[in-house]
């Protein structure tokens, strides 16, 4: 099940955010501030999270050549009893976070950022009245989003 | 002092070295036959280049008017060319199958015919699939609509609401106008947007009959095929009402229906068109309004600029002929000598249609 999906810019800042309706969904609706907020922590977290990386695994990390902005060093993963979530960086430091329910686990999460993924470069970057980190606001990826969540949540 | 040591030596000549490796060019997509059956390209570089275009004209552009007449005329310029290559391509794959027979000339001279080939021909060759439907309006008996369910260019693009009645199709309906253009049928596209179902049809009113008789002749008329002759005159009719604007979102342009003689004699008919055009260059620069524009309530509400215009129209029957002001419409008229307008070019037009009016 997925409750909801946020991204944020390299910043930090939040593009798009959006709750789900589900049942006995543990996440309550926020002021609009609020998501604010948790976006730019998560952003923060993640970043504190490459730091605590030990630089014995970053080295590993650096010689099998990895991208600089691949998603080995930052924080992936938050579990509660409630809930998860997860989160994944893009080559360009755009973050995908996704609130889940429990039963969601790595794999499954990277299906489902993958048709996200998919959606965003092409109905938001392929969109001309789109300008790059601003809230993002097309209805076609709103759509797309959508149809993910519902095959999901099924 | 020996030369062999080393380098090229230009009085022996090229050496061969043992290992000699023929270096073939690569043949890239720009070497490949101009008459090929199928031809590639990537749907997302495609709608990055649609994407850019859009964008740029967007900031250039100061209305969403403006936009789809920039859109509307980059399709022009292209429609004006495919034709060339669609047809040939699809001549030349009709000569392979059928027999030897030549059609390598064969144009289309009536309107189903060319609206049919712009559908099963053109279209696949932009948009590897024909185009959906090819109606024809029940309103009007001259007008047509092209419909496509699912346009490519307009795949991953959603406009978002503060542009609501934009349509980016406007390029593809120049494209279909400039076609239609060089094939000597007078048509206006217009882009139309049906968003439940997301269909996008585009109108082709061509000119009636007895509109084109009006005009008739042309030397054009002599050909076998030019029932109609391009584009003599645009006459810009406007109507003055608010809604207009989201209504009908393309460019205001319309064919003339009429060239009436110039009962008088007194300037010569070249010096008319500059008149005119300086006669309202001056005037537009001390206001800048546009009657197209203005809402009917304010015109009802100011009513001496059109008394103003009608007295104007008097004074001066040279330069304008006649300035009809019904309650909802301007029209503009306009006489030229006809041989000066065969000189005319698309951008000529477009001035005479665009200038503005001040009422």
């Amino acid at each position: 099940m997925l409750y909801s999906i946020y991204i944020t810019s390299r910043s930090g800042s939040l593009l798009y955010q959006k709750d789900f309706k589900t049942i006995n969904s543990p996440i309550t609706k926020q002021k609009s501030n609020d998501y604010l907020v948790i976006a730019s922590t998560l952003h923060g977290v993640h970043a504190i999270a490459s730091k605590l990386t030990p630089p014995d695994a970053v080295h590993n990390y650096q010689k099998a050549k990895t991208l600089a902005n691949s998603n080995r060093t930052g924080l992936r993963e938050i579990a509660t009893s409630q809930f998860k979530i997860f989160m994944n960086q893009t080559v360009t430091g755009i973050k995908i976070i996704v609130f889940a329910s429990p039963d969601m686990d790595e794999t499954k999460f990277a299906a489902v950022y993958d048709k996200i993924y998919e959606h965003y470069c092409n109905y938001v970057l392929k969109n001309p009245f789109y300008q790059l980190d601003m809230p993002i606001r097309c209805q076609l990826f709103d759509m797309h989003l959508n149809s993910v969540v519902a095959g999901c949540n099924v | 002092m020996s030369r062999i040591a080393s380098g090229y030596d230009p009085t022996a000549g090229p050496r061969s070295t043992g290992t000699t490796t023929v270096v073939r060019p690569r043949s890239s997509i720009y070497d490949r036959n101009l008459h090929r059956a199928r031809h590639d390209i990537s749907v997302s570089s495609l709608s990055f280049l649609f994407m850019e275009m859009v964008s740029m004209n967007l900031n250039q552009a100061k209305s969403l008017i403006e936009l789809e007449r920039k859109l509307n005329n980059l399709g022009y310029s292209i429609g004006t060319k495919v034709l060339e290559l669609a047809s040939l391509r699809e001549n030349f794959s009709n000569n392979l199958t059928s027999s030897g027979k030549s059609n390598m000339s064969k144009r289309e001279i009536k309107v189903l015919e060319i609206l049919h080939f712009i559908t099963s021909v053109i279209w696949p060759s932009l948009f590897e699939k024909p185009a959906d439907n090819l109606e024809k309006s029940s309103e009007s008996n001259s007008q047509y609509m092209i419909i496509d369910n699912a346009p490519v260019l307009m795949k991953y693009i959603s406009v978002p609401k503060e542009y609501e009645g934009l349509n980016c199709e406007a390029f593809v309906a120049g494209i279909v106008e400039g076609i239609l253009d060089s094939t000597f049928f007078k048509c206006e596209p217009k882009s139309t947007n049906i968003i439940t179902s997301r269909t996008k049809a585009y109108e082709i009113p061509l000119t009636s009959p007895e509109a084109s008789k009006v005009i008739g002749q042309s030397t054009l008329d002599d050909l076998p095929g030019a029932r109609t002759p391009p584009m003599l005159v645009y006459s810009s009719s406007s109507v003055l009402n608010e809604n207009n604007l989201s209504v009908t979102s393309t460019p205001f342009r319309t064919p003339i229906v009429e060239l009436p003689e110039s009962p008088d004699s007194r300037h010569s008919k070249d010096s008319k068109f500059a008149d005119f055009l300086s006669h309202f260059k001056s005037k537009s620069s001390k206001t800048g309004k546009k009657v197209g524009f203005q809402d009917q309530k304010h015109q009802t509400r100011k009513p001496k600029p059109r008394i103003k215009v009608k007295k104007q129209n008097k004074t001066n029957p040279g330069d304008l002929l006649s300035l009809n002001h019904t309650k909802y419409q301007v029209t503009r008229f306009l006489t030229i000598d006809r041989e000066k307008l065969r000189s005319w070019t698309r951008r000529d037009f477009e001035l005479f249609v665009n200038f503005k009016i001040t009422a």
